[in-house]
């Protein structure tokens, strides 16, 4: 019987999809396990794989077309099996299964001659995109509003004019966050190069937009003293050349232990309760030439730097070729961005959601600094937490700082 | 001002321009002795003697021909014809003739003529006397096209359509011609190819022409202002060619919406046309897609009953209205 193969939700945030490549073509033989497309999701390649066995009957969508979730992108079956009852007008999966053989009926009726069809019989195209309505775009534009963002009222969930006039008459805090300010741009950049946006950098875009504008966000910076850091991490680059260790490495490892002292870290803000996470899976940011990707390292704090390191080659390598899975990128309980090595002294990052923090690494610099009453030259780094304020109270947030800083000057602690 | 109908606006027109040019003469079946089939010429025969007011055979390909031929050399022709529906039989030269011959010439021939008579329904008059034939003239460049909804337009246009270098085809309505309203007194003269806000609103624009405008738009409006509470601004064109499309879109960048009420068949009408335009030319004005309202797309059905069902009608403009409003 032939089968409606639709788009997979391949990650938990997914609601479309990019048909980067297809797999397979019209009349190849596919089995359960065949990979029959790659698909850009949210943030990476995936391939989708089949669940049937069967022929390739017919492919509903093109290379570089993003559809829904759900979307039909092909049909399978059996080699001349009738498909009618699953690739509907609208190039949406028809709704139930059976429909296929129910349809061999109407190729049987006479056709009445006189019967063509009343043009309001026409269903609508399906639409795979925000509905709005043309003013309503124009105000969405002109006030620099994500249409996206605001939830239409109309028909078919249309943005019209009342939706984007609610939106900006609302109270400040409740408004979707402007978009990019390029609408507002004056006419002198008229001739800039226009860049579509990649799947990646929408995802990117929106997610710190709703980071920024949804949790409330503070900071705390401390210094860190990195002298016996630094010593650490040379005695085990000697021992363990191979291994190529770094200061990051045991940041995340003492990230990983700290937060399995501190259950604030672990929390999660989850609407109408928080969630504690058990273990310590750190985020690591990541950046490559489309964006930024947070490959997540497992339940570090029961992993050695060694391990760490490993890890995340391993998952920096996949991140490069756009390899990273959307499991590779869920579970963290916090995120660390560094920027030391561009000679960043310090500075804040945006929360990755539903993170509870994230830590903002500067480089680890020549200082000078005070030791009984005198002036020495030091090593010192400067680390800013931006912390979800819902979750994470000012005394909470500086004793967990307090204790990473103790283990990192001192990085035995960390054992304990 | 003075309270007349529509048919005495015409005849006022007509003797005043008679009147005014020696060389303005109107000829049509019954137009002179019986005084009109639908007695807009009364009293024009008397006055004017049967020399302007010439009653002609059953012969409208004939006789329209005339209308342009005199045209040509000279004289303005009002050539009446009993309904549109016997216009047909004279297409040829409104379209091949008329429409052509300035353009053709170079400039040397003008036709300054005015074809003229009642178009669409009258009421149980079954298929083929029932029809509204605007489109098959909006179609063609060469020609200007005028369907007045008042006395006091129809008086000013149809003046202003006698006077015009170029010919004009000129609509009323069986259904109009008792209907009556205010017309200032003296000389009244309008130009053609400018619109009317008819009534002043702000949350939709309805685009009507002829008589749906006192017929379906009018007692619509009543109850949408008053059930509803939907302000509503009416723009009747008055000229369907040359088009004023400016007013149109003035009134929907005001309202955002729009419904157009046409008396005439769905497909490739002169409401398409005026759709077509605002979506092109108004497409980020709009927050809601304009809905037309035209007959059903049958013949036209000589029981009553049935007649009213084809027609647009106000229970109609008032759904249409509150669908673009979102209010249904």
């Amino acid at each position: 019987m032939a089968t409606a193969v639709t788009l997979l939700q391949l990650s938990p945030t997914m609601t479309e999809g990019t048909v980067v490549k297809w797999l397979v073509k019209e009349g190849d033989v596919v089995s359960s396990g065949t990979p029959i497309a790659e698909i850009e999701t949210d943030k990476a390649v995936m391939e989708q794989e089949s669940f049937e066995d069967g022929t390739v009957l017919k492919v509903l969508v093109k290379e570089g077309v993003k559809v829904a979730v759900g979307s039909l992108l092909m049909v399978t079956g059996e080699k001349g099996e009738d498909i009618s009852g699953l690739v509907g007008g609208d190039g949406k999966a028809a709704p139930a299964k059976s429909a296929a053989p129910a349809a061999a009926p109407a190729a049987s009726a006479p056709a009445p001659a006189a019967a063509a069809p009343a043009p309001d019989v026409v269903g609508p195209p399906s639409i795979d995109r925000v509905v709005a309505s043309p003013l309503a775009r124009k105000m969405a534009k002109d006030a620099g509003l994500d249409l996206a963002a605001v939830s239409g009222t109309g028909p078919n969930g249309r943005v019209i004019r009342r939706d984007i006039e609610t939106v900006l008459t609302a109270p400040a805090a409740s408004k979707p966050a402007a978009s990019a300010p390029a609408a507002t741009l004056p006419a002198v950049v008229a001739e800039a190069e226009r860049v579509a946006l990649s799947g990646m950098r929408q995802t990117i875009a929106r997610r710190l937009v709703e980071s920024k504008t949804t949790i409330p966000h503070f900071q705390l910076t401390i210094d860190v003293r990195g002298e016996r850091l630094l010593d650490a991490v040379a005695r085990i680059k000697q021992s363990h050349p191979d291994a190529k260790v770094t200061v990051t490495h045991f940041l995340i490892k003492a990230m990983g232990a700290i937060a399995m002292r501190h259950k604030a870290i672990r929390t999660q803000w989850a609407g109408d309760a928080v969630q504690i996470v058990p273990g310590a899976s750190i985020s690591v940011a990541v950046a490559i030439e489309e964006g930024l990707v947070t490959p997540v390292i497992r339940d570090v704090q029961t992993k050695g730097v060694l391990k760490i390191a490993e890890e995340l080659r391993e998952l920096a390598g996949k991140a490069r070729e756009r390899k990273l899975s959307a499991a590779d990128m869920s579970g963290g309980v916090q995120t660390i961005s560094n920027l030391g090595m561009f000679g960043i002294h310090q500075f804040n990052a945006i929360v990755n959601p539903p993170e509870s923090s994230i830590l903002a690494v500067g480089a680890m610099e020549d200082r000078p600094v005070v030791e009984s009453g005198s002036i020495v030259p030091g090593k010192v780094m400067t680390i800013t937490m931006s912390a979800d304020h819902r979750i994470i109270d000012g005394a909470v947030g500086a004793a967990y700082l307090q204790d990473l800083k103790k283990a990192l000057e001192d990085p035995l602690l960390m054992l304990l | 001002m003075a309270l007349i109908t529509f048919r005495e606006a015409l005849n006022q027109a007509l003797a005043e321009e008679m009147e005014r040019d020696d060389q303005v003469f109107l000829m049509g079946e019954e137009v002179g002795l019986f005084n009109g089939a639908y007695k807009v010429s009364a009293g024009l025969m008397e006055r004017f003697g049967e020399h302007r007011v010439i009653d002609s055979p059953i012969t409208e390909n004939s006789f329209v021909g005339l209308g342009i031929g005199a045209a040509n050399v000279g004289m303005r022709a009002v050539i009446e014809v009993m309904t549109f529906n016997f216009a047909t039989l004279a297409l040829d030269q409104m379209m091949n003739n008329a429409a052509k011959l300035r353009y053709m010439s170079g400039g040397q021939f003008a036709c300054p003529m005015v074809l003229r008579g009642p178009n669409g329904a009258g009421g149980s008059l079954a298929a083929q006397h029932s029809q509204a034939l605007e489109q098959q003239f909006v179609h063609i460049p060469g020609l200007k096209v005028v369907m007045p909804s008042t006395p006091a337009d129809a008086k000013a246009l149809l003046k202003a359509a006698i006077r015009d270098p170029d010919p004009v085809v000129f609509m009323e309505s069986e259904k109009l011609y008792n209907y009556k309203g205010e017309v200032p007194e003296g000389e009244h003269i309008l130009p053609i190819g400018v619109g009317e806000v008819k009534h002043t609103g702000s949350d939709v624009t309805i685009v009507t022409y002829g008589r749906m405008y006192t017929h379906a738009v009018l007692p619509a409006i009543e109850r949408l202002e008053a059930e509803e509470g939907i302000s509503v601004e009416v723009v009747d064109p008055r000229t369907l060619r040359p088009l004023d499309l400016d007013t149109i879109l003035k009134s929907v960048a005001k309202t955002n919406r729009m419904v157009l009420v046409e008396e005439c068949w769905p497909q490739a009408s002169v409401g398409a046309w005026i759709c077509e335009q605002v979506y092109a030319k108004g497409f980020d004005l709009l927050d809601s897609p304009i809905e037309r309202l035209s007959h059903l797309d049958v013949p036209m059905p000589y029981a009553r009953n049935l007649e009213d069902e084809v027609i647009p009608s106000a229970d109609g403009v008032v759904e249409a209205v509150k669908k673009v409003c979102y209010k249904r």
